[in-house]
């Protein structure tokens, strides 16, 4: 960009030089010729004819120089356009951005990649592990005033070195305003709030791994984090505060709870959610928030527990806590999830939560997680699974550290201790869990 | 009794303390940020609260129903030194974060809804342009053609205005 600004400059500059070359030749014609005036008009001629070509000289070799149209080409429009252009060149500084008539496109990309060590070793891997994080293509496109798109595509590499590509997300939004938007399509669910904030943008993601609270589907979580449908919702701002809002209706759990049913839903029940979060006048730092979830989880028809026979009603609750004041920065949330399967009429209540609290001092950002999760030993939907451990207790402490790098990249190194249950020879066994992971993320 | 000298001594050096004259350096005067707008922007006056929420694009839409798009000032520019400390309260790297993640999110379009302007005339030519635009410019480089909006009621250079560089104190740094 600087290279254009000199660029934009140079006809000026040239002008300028052009302008002092023609004011100066004549000086010195005349100093060299002293006092005397030209002798003849031929002398004149031969005059103009060298401050001519010497014009022509410093054009040329200013142009070449420079890659810019002399000023006879470099008019008024040509100058505005190209003002235009610079203008938005100018605007990369958050992602790449495109316009197109009354569309403007930004793209993201984000990505990371990074080595852990478990012990016990995790169900995919040994106890070291060098791992491709994921490729995240994200595409936000505004047409006009009121309609929005985005589409969020995945690369990412399993163990097996195999390379799957996921839609994540692709919805359309109209906004009538600030109080209400409705959205239609494939979304990152609202029942947690650090799912919706982050999801797969590690980079925005302040620690190496997710609390086990928001773990995805298919990494043994327990909340349903994607989901299909219609979104409504907005936000007012009044004396007490701002106050957002939303409900949504979607395709809800599948037969297991790695599925995430975005190309269709098995039952014709769907899934409720509402809620809320607050930015209090007093403290407008401060956030919190609460969810409630309703659905009915589909009967598996290849059961072997006979609790899968029918269907399992599901209601889930959460709220999170949000503070943000200066560099210190505190982020909790809480989750309370009950099944009830209706064959045997039993209950299973399961809960879990993580407190997240950092503090920027520059480029390093400390912090400190704890997670845990209480399930329901048993429970018919988390333990119904080729790898049943989604109803088994857990918990852990973390401590990491991030530095940014720039203004698009990170490395974080995170350090966490904690017990997990395990299934081990038909029975549970509590054993001890240390990881050491390091990440390098980035967004372009 | 030695120390019965020290007494009068001691009270001599404190007043000499208590009297020092103070430093007569003039005080700089305070650098206030200008909010502007379009003209046919009806908009005149926001609550340093609305103001946050205009910037941080927690409020999208102006009271006249057409979206905001801010035009922001590159990282270091005394604009955004201001914008920082006063409006987002935040550092420029969380800050682009943030702005980043509402992107991610989709609650924003990078580029349309915020940007950068390289220059004061870029961005008041930006505002000029666009009737939801909005950005910033120093107070004492506000051109003709744009609204400056009051904030709780002040205008810039007015007393109690809020958006004004903090005077540099000893043990405190710019974001």
């Amino acid at each position: 960009m600087r290279t254009q600004d000199a660029g934009r400059q140079t006809p000026a500059a040239a002008r300028s030089l052009a302008v002092a070359a023609v004011l100066s030749v004549p000086g010195a014609l005349l100093a060299q010729n002293g006092s005397t005036p030209p002798q003849s008009l031929e002398q004149l001629q031969e005059s103009n004819r060298a401050l001519e070509r010497r014009v022509e000289l410093l054009e040329q070799a200013l142009g070449d120089r420079h890659h810019t149209p002399s000023p006879a080409v470099f008019d008024a429009t040509l100058q505005d356009s190209f003002e235009e252009e610079q203008f938005w060149d100018e605007d990369d500084d958050f992602g790449l951005n495109f316009r197109y008539g009354d569309a403007v496109v930004s793209f993201q990309i984000f990505g990371d990649v990074g080595v852990e060590y478990n012990n016990p070793e995790i169900p995919r891997g040994d106890n070291s592990t060098f791992a491709l994080g994921t490729v995240d293509f994200t595409a936000n496109a505004q047409i006009g005033e009121h309609f929005r798109l985005l589409s969020e595509t995945v690369l990412n590499t399993t163990s097996a070195g195999m390379t799957n590509t996921v839609q994540m997300r692709l919805w359309g939004m109209w906004e009538f305003n600030d109080q209400l938007y409705i959205k239609l399509g494939t979304e990152h669910s609202r029942v947690s709030r650090w799912n919706q904030l982050f999801h797969h943008g590690r980079y925005l993601e302040l620690s190496v791994r997710r609390p086990l609270l928001t773990r995805f589907e298919a990494d043994g979580g327990i909340l349903p984090v994607h989901h299909t449908g219609l979104e409504v919702g907005g936000a007012v701002h009044k004396d007490f505060g701002r106050l957002e809002y939303w409900g949504a209706v979607s395709n809800g759990r599948g037969i297991l709870a790695t599925d995430r049913n975005t190309g269709g839903d098995p039952n014709e029940s769907k899934k409720i959610d509402v809620g809320f979060a607050i930015y209090p006048a007093c403290l407008p730092e401060l956030r919190v928030g609460s969810s409630l979830t309703f659905d009915e989880i589909p009967r598996n028809p290849n059961f072997t527990n006979p609790e899968r026979s029918r269907s399992i009603r599901e209601f889930i609750a959460t709220t999170h806590a949000e503070l943000q004041v200066d560099a210190l920065e505190i982020f909790g949330e809480l989750a309370w999830i009950g099944h009830d399967a209706r064959a045997s009429g039993r209950n299973y209540d399961s809960h879990s939560g993580f407190l997240q609290v950092a503090y920027e001092t520059g480029d390093w950002t400390p912090y400190t997680r704890f997670d845990y999760r209480d399930m329901a030993e048993g429970d018919p939907f988390f333990s119904d699974s080729v790898i049943p451990s989604r109803d088994l207790d857990a918990w852990q402490q973390i401590f990491g550290l991030r530095r940014e790098i720039g203004q698009n990249a990170a490395f974080k190194v995170e350090f966490g201790v904690g017990e997990g249950d395990a299934r081990i020879g038909g029975r549970i066994d509590e054993q001890t869990t240390i990881a050491l992971a390091f990440q390098l993320a980035w967004s372009l | 009794m030695a120390w019965v000298g020290a007494i009068p001594l001691t009270a001599l050096l404190l007043a000499a303390v208590v009297e020092a004259p103070q430093d007569k350096k003039p005080k700089p005067k305070p650098v206030a940020l200008a909010i502007v707008v379009n003209l046919k922007n009806p908009t005149t006056n926001l609550s340093l609260s609305d103001l946050r929420a205009y910037f941080k694009h927690d409020r999208t839409f102006w009271p006249s129903g057409r979206r905001v798009q801010l035009y922001l000032r590159k990282t270091g520019s005394p604009e955004m030194k201001i914008l920082l400390d006063e409006v987002y309260e935040m550092s420029a790297a969380r800050l682009r974060r943030y702005l980043r993640g509402k992107n991610f999110r989709g609650e924003v379009t990078g580029g349309k809804a915020y940007s950068i302007a390289p220059s004061t005339e870029k961005a008041v030519a930006r505002v000029r342009a666009t009737e939801g635009a909005v950005t910033v410019v120093l107070a004492s480089e506000v051109p003709e053609g744009v609204r400056v909006l009051s904030i709780d009621g002040k205008r810039p250079g007015e007393e109690g205005y809020p958006l004004v560089a903090a005077p540099k104190e000893e043990g405190k740094s710019a974001r």
